[in-house]
């Protein structure tokens, strides 16, 4: 369709730094043209990479207000310092956009070859805006930017896609895909690359109003290390600890080994949150799973974890089973079949559909059914019918495609305010296998994170595990670890280190600061990185406020205050209002945030934020 | 006491994730009157908790210890009553 070089001079130049090229790419699909800028050293050295970086460039970029599925709306893929270092689980990239589902920012981590081959491309981050006139493919190298006609992919499956391209470029390649659910605009569509996928917040649909199928990358371009013998010794000692008793859970059993565990503790919400602690749960558990069905481990590229445990499907392939998507498929709908969930996320990822989204939708589309509010076949416990309608949703055809596309907001302003009281999100993302009744710390976490009902951006159920006595009496003394929580995944998403790490890398910021160090060659300490995980923390709030957040957005669905659980071993659990609310203006205050929740001037001051995002607008 | 012999109220410990394959076992039914009594004990039991899960005296290393779903356990002198549940699972529980 075209290509465009990028200019000699653009080639050559290299950033002062190590770990960054100190460039970034902007592809415009609609005009057919290319641009490089520049980054400032402390432009990178304020926001790093990955989120803190994609969501600074997001916001220069952008115009407040844009639909996000508009021709102008940016997606950018972002990189970061450590990609391509020597540091186990750093082959990690962002994806960051406007949510579809949600209207706020969405970020969205994924791993593997990707990145690694994407960083060699010679840029920091790569945005993308406009749209192809045609089904295409986007091919970026160090050395130009192609767009290819790719009407023949359009309508194929990802990994399909996946293998297409490179059957079409060559194993030098990596790619990016989107299946036909993001080419349906479903808003909860993911992007995929090597079986691993930018799940939440529908990215996928970003790129299918753009007519991206796919995103290819390659190139020769590499970064240097400030101090390769360092890097080469803190990584070796990092490498030693992510094969010890701090990610045991991850390399033995995987995220399947939460559903016992969170099923007992009742926090596992189960038949759309009306239980949070269920008999039937054992059939999904780690050891029921396992029983025959075991196929192997895998890992990302540059991981020495290895948390992938995949399982056989019944069509003979494998197919990779975590938590959330057993909790959402499964206990959420009430299908404890074992085989069909595993049929059922295979297909979820073949058609590029984020599992979480998709069984909270179905399970209240179950639940509105129940109480006689929706006049369907939605039934809980009908495994039979669950792969046609994943299928349907992912074509946006029958009744499932219909009503559920949309996600849960969507279907529940469509039947009414009762349902609207009940409907499980926050800011329009489905709710994750958390039940916010049974963690309070958890519920406030669900409830102010960016991207909307989150598990991941805070890990905030941490915070109530680690809450030492009765858990259900957390007091404001114990936002403060949330706050801790919250800005170390923002640097751990920044920097990027996958979080399954997080507990090998104390003393935390020492750790993580001379991981920085000696790839970069700045002098940074853990203060200056205490710092820039809270700035992370307040650009992507500042981001959301940018395109028109209210306080009341960061809030619960009335029903987890209003609706106890009955739990067998704990009794009667509700979300008590007072707490909450207490909690909340709590985490507000240790941020130094404005009682609503809104960030005071002296506070964006502080952290340069509209200085940051201008100086990227100004290139 | 000799090491092994019991005295206290029965508890019911659970293992959960990779605690529990460490433990070889699903649940255990242990006498002890505190929570360290039981951990010694339960190092004493299944030898595979030590030294990474519990450590040789017992003290927690990379465990959560909830008490009957509810209390995170941090006093390792909490006393025991009979029918309590004692729960070891993974300190990340979640992700
Ligand atoms: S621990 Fe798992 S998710 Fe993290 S990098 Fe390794 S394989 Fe990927």
């Amino acid at each position: 369709m075209w290509s465009c070089p990028i200019p000699v001079g653009d080639r050559a130049e290299r950033s002062g730094c190590g770990g960054y090229h100190g460039r970034y790419l902007v592809v415009d699909l609609a005009r057919a043209a290319v641009m490089v800028g520049r980054f400032e050293e402390a432009t990178l050295r304020a926001v790093l990479g990955g989120v803190g970086l994609g969501t600074a460039l997001l916001a220069a970029w952008s115009e407040p207000g844009l639909d996000p599925l508009a021709p102008d709306a940016p997606v950018v893929i972002a990189f970061s310092p450590l990609v391509g270092g020597p540091f186990t689980t750093s082959a990690k990239f962002a994806v960051v956009a406007k949510s579809p589902l949600t209207y706020r920012l969405c970020d969205g981590l994924c791993s593997s070859a990707f990145a690694l081959a994407g960083k060699r491309t010679g840029f920091d981050a790569i945005v993308l805006r406009g749209t192809a006139s045609e089904p295409a493919l986007l091919v970026i190298t160090d050395t130009e930017v192609r767009l290819e006609a790719a009407g023949p992919l359009w309508g194929l499956t990802t990994t399909v896609t996946e293998q297409a391209v490179r059957d079409r470029l060559g194993p030098r390649y990596e790619a990016m895909v989107i299946g036909p659910a993001g080419e349906h605009l479903v808003r909860f569509a993911t992007v995929q690359h090597s079986g691993r996928h930018v799940g939440r917040g529908g990215l996928g649909a970003v790129l299918g109003a753009k007519r991206l199928k796919a995103i290819a990358v390659a190139g020769d371009a590499r970064c240097r290390i400030a101090d390769p013998e360092a890097a080469g010794r803190l990584a070796r000692l990092l490498t030693a600890r992510s094969l010890g008793p701090a990610t045991e859970k991850y390399r033995l059993v995987g995220t399947t080994a939460n559903l016992a565990v969170l099923n007992r503790l009742a926090a596992m919400p189960a038949y759309s949150f009306r239980s949070s602690q269920v008999a039937e749960a054992d059939r999904l558990s780690a050891p029921s799973l396992r029983a025959g069905a075991y196929a192997e481990r895998r890992s990302c590229a540059a991981c020495t974890i290895g948390c992938e445990h995949r399982y056989r499907t019944p069509e003979g392939g494998a197919v990779r089973v975590e938590y959330e998507s057993l909790f959402a498929l499964g206990a959420a709908c009430g299908i404890w079949d074992n085989a069909i969930l595993r049929r059922a996320l295979a297909r979820c990822d073949e058609l590029g559909l984020d599992t979480i989204s998709t069984g909270v939708t179905l399970a209240f589309a179950m639940e509105c059914t129940r109480r006689g509010w929706l006049d369907s076949g939605f039934r809980f416990g009908a495994a039979d019918r669950l792969v046609d309608w994943i299928e349907e949703i992912a074509h946006r055809r029958g009744a499932a495609g219909e009503l559920l596309a949309d996600g849960v907001r969507q279907l529940a302003r469509r039947i009414g305010p009762e349902a609207e009281r009940l409907a499980p999100h926050v800011k329009g993302l489905e709710l994750p296998g958390y039940d916010p009744r049974a963690l309070p710390l958890m519920a406030v976490g669900l409830a102010v994170t960016p991207r909307g009902a989150d598990h991941n951006r805070m890990t905030a159920y941490e915070a109530d595990l680690a809450r030492r006595g009765d858990r259900f009496l957390a007091t404001e003394a114990d936002v403060v670890r949330l706050v801790e929580l919250e800005r170390r995944a923002a640097l751990l998403d920044s920097l990027i280190v996958c979080k399954f790490l997080r507990k090998a890398l104390e003393p935390f910021y020492e750790t993580t600061a001379r991981m920085l160090a000696v790839t970069t060659g700045w002098p940074i300490d853990a203060d200056e990185l205490v710092a820039a995980a809270e700035r992370i923390v307040g650009l992507r709030r500042w981001y959301n406020e940018r395109e028109g957040w209210r306080p009341e957005e960061d809030d619960l669905p009335a029903r987890f205050f209003e609706e106890p659980l009955q739990t067998a071993t704990l009794g009667e659990l509700c979300l008590s209002r007072a707490q909450f609310l207490r909690l909340r203006a709590a985490y507000y205050k240790a941020h130094g945030w404005a009682d609503d929740g809104s960030l005071p001037p002296e506070w964006l001051d502080r952290y340069r934020i509209g200085e940051i995002v201008s100086r990227l607008r100004g290139r | 006491m000799r090491a092994g012999q019991q005295r206290g109220p029965a508890v019911r410990v659970e293992y959960y994730g990779s605690v529990r394959l460490r433990a070889g076992v699903a649940t255990d039914e242990v006498r002890a009157a505190s929570v360290a009594e039981l951990l010694r004990e339960l190092v004493r039991r299944r030898r595979g908790l030590s030294p990474d899960v519990l450590a040789e005296d017992g003290t927690p290393r990379a465990v959560l210890v909830v008490l009957n779903e509810r209390h995170v356990v941090d006093d390792l002198s909490h006393p025991l009553m009979p029918g309590d549940r004692v729960l070891l699972a993974n300190p990340d529980v979640g992700g």
